[in-house]
């Protein structure tokens, strides 16, 4: 029986695990770090969540985000004017912060997971599999959606005692994709795409 | 077929086991170079905690919120707008500001300067398993830090009528910056280097 060793990412204890090995969750003896979760139906889950992702996408960042009213006056803001008004004013580092941690950041993830999760369903390998699942490990601490929703927030509560906050369409939007993201996470697994890649150069290496 | 287990080598980035060929490894996965541990050095990753410190001093001293009311300008500091959210019974606002911009960040300079030393001299020797698990929670708690900056973001953008206007201090900024040579250094450090000091 041929046999694979893996590596725990937390201990670097070394175990071994026999290569056949399809389903099941497998706890690192020593410190108890999930290594292995092979859960069935990642891809399908995967995909799904990355199409409703890209959706929720479109609409955070077509409509209005938050309005605020005061005395006769009122002030909408949505995503992308909101950046540009703070580079405007010369706040283009918080411009940038926010640009790159809320737009550009989780619309490559979600990208890159459509574009990685649409071919495999249909049970293709795409040839930049490890281009993508390099970028995804790198890109996770700079995509800041959760705590940016927290910040939204905090604003309201902020505001409340100044005028009258309207949330928008696109608030709503934003929320749910916040949750979409956060459950693409728990079920991304990319051990099993990495061991795709080794089947593949071992056909070709065979062939 | 018996390996010799002091030859193997984690990638960090796609988790493959590769063997010790000598002087460059290249993961045999997914072509990231693979350092081994005595080639690991900590200096990068102190370059960049040392940054974020700097960086941190002009986040507290100067105004993150400028509020123009009718003509009165108001300034507030990170810890000035805590107090100011607790006396005006915010309390579950002004804790999570006080987490997020003073807490967190301070918590995290705290464990990469402890984990940097611990990796050179023999502090913790026997806590190798926890040093793992703090590594893991601070890279998680991390992202938390930039609330305030984001509140600050979403208020200056959002009000800017003609005789309300708020506007991002100096402090929003260095605070940013802060964090992010905070998320540098945290990714400068490698924690295999845990492992290394035997
Ligand atoms: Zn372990
Ligand atoms: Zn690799």
């Amino acid at each position: 029986m041929t046999e694979k060793i893996l590596c725990c990412h937390e201990c670097d204890e070394l175990l071994r695990v026999p290569q056949t090995r399809k389903e099941g969750r497998l706890k690192c003896p020593r410190c108890g770090t999930t290594l292995l979760r092979q859960k069935k139906g990642m891809v399908e889950i995967m995909y799904a969540l990355s199409i409703a992702a890209a959706i929720l996408f479109l609409l955070t960042n077509y409509f209005p985000f938050l309005s605020f009213h005061v005395v006769g006056n009122t002030s909408h803001a949505n995503f992308m004017t909101s950046i540009v008004y703070l580079f405007g004013e010369k706040d283009w580092l918080i411009g940038i912060a926010v640009l790159m941690t809320t737009v550009v950041v989780p619309l490559i993830r979600i990208g890159l997971m459509l574009s990685l999760f649409g071919p495999i369903y249909h049970g293709i390998i795409p040839p930049y599999t490890v281009f993508a699942l390099k970028v995804l490990s790198h890109s996770l601490p700079w995509a800041m959606l959760d705590v940016f929703l927290v910040g939204v927030f905090v604003s309201m509560v902020k505001l409340v005692k100044m005028g009258t906050i309207i949330p928008g369409l696109s608030l709503w939007a934003f929320m749910v994709m916040v949750f979409v993201m956060a459950a693409m996470q728990v079920v991304f697994d990319p051990q099993p795409l990495w061991e795709k890649v080794d089947e593949r150069r071992r056909e070709r290496e065979l062939a | 077929m018996e390996i010799d287990e002091s030859k193997l080598l984690r990638c960090p980035v796609c988790e493959a086991v590769n063997i010790d060929k000598g002087k460059h490894n290249r993961c045999r996965r997914c072509g990231s170079s693979i350092y081994k541990h005595h080639r690991f050095r900590t200096e990068k990753s102190w370059a960049y905690l040392i940054t974020a410190i700097i960086a941190y001093i002009p986040a507290n001293i100067y105004p993150m919120l400028i509020t123009e009311k009718f003509g009165h300008v108001e300034e507030s500091t990170i810890f000035g707008g805590v107090v100011y959210l607790w006396e005006h019974g915010s309390y579950p606002i002004a804790l999570i500001i006080l987490f997020a911009s003073i807490i967190i960040p301070i918590l995290k300079f705290i464990v990469l300067i402890y984990l940097l030393i611990s990796v050179k001299y023999p502090i913790g020797k026997e806590k190798k398993v926890s040093k793992h698990k703090l590594y893991y929670l601070m890279e998680i708690i991390g992202p938390w830090s930039m609330i305030d900056v984001f509140v600050v973001a979403i208020l200056a953008a959002l009000i800017h009528l003609a005789n309300i206007q708020i506007i991002a201090g100096t402090a929003a900024t260095a605070f940013a910056l802060s964090v992010f040579f905070t998320l540098l250094a945290a990714r400068a450090f490698d924690t295999r280097l845990i492992q290394a000091y035997k």
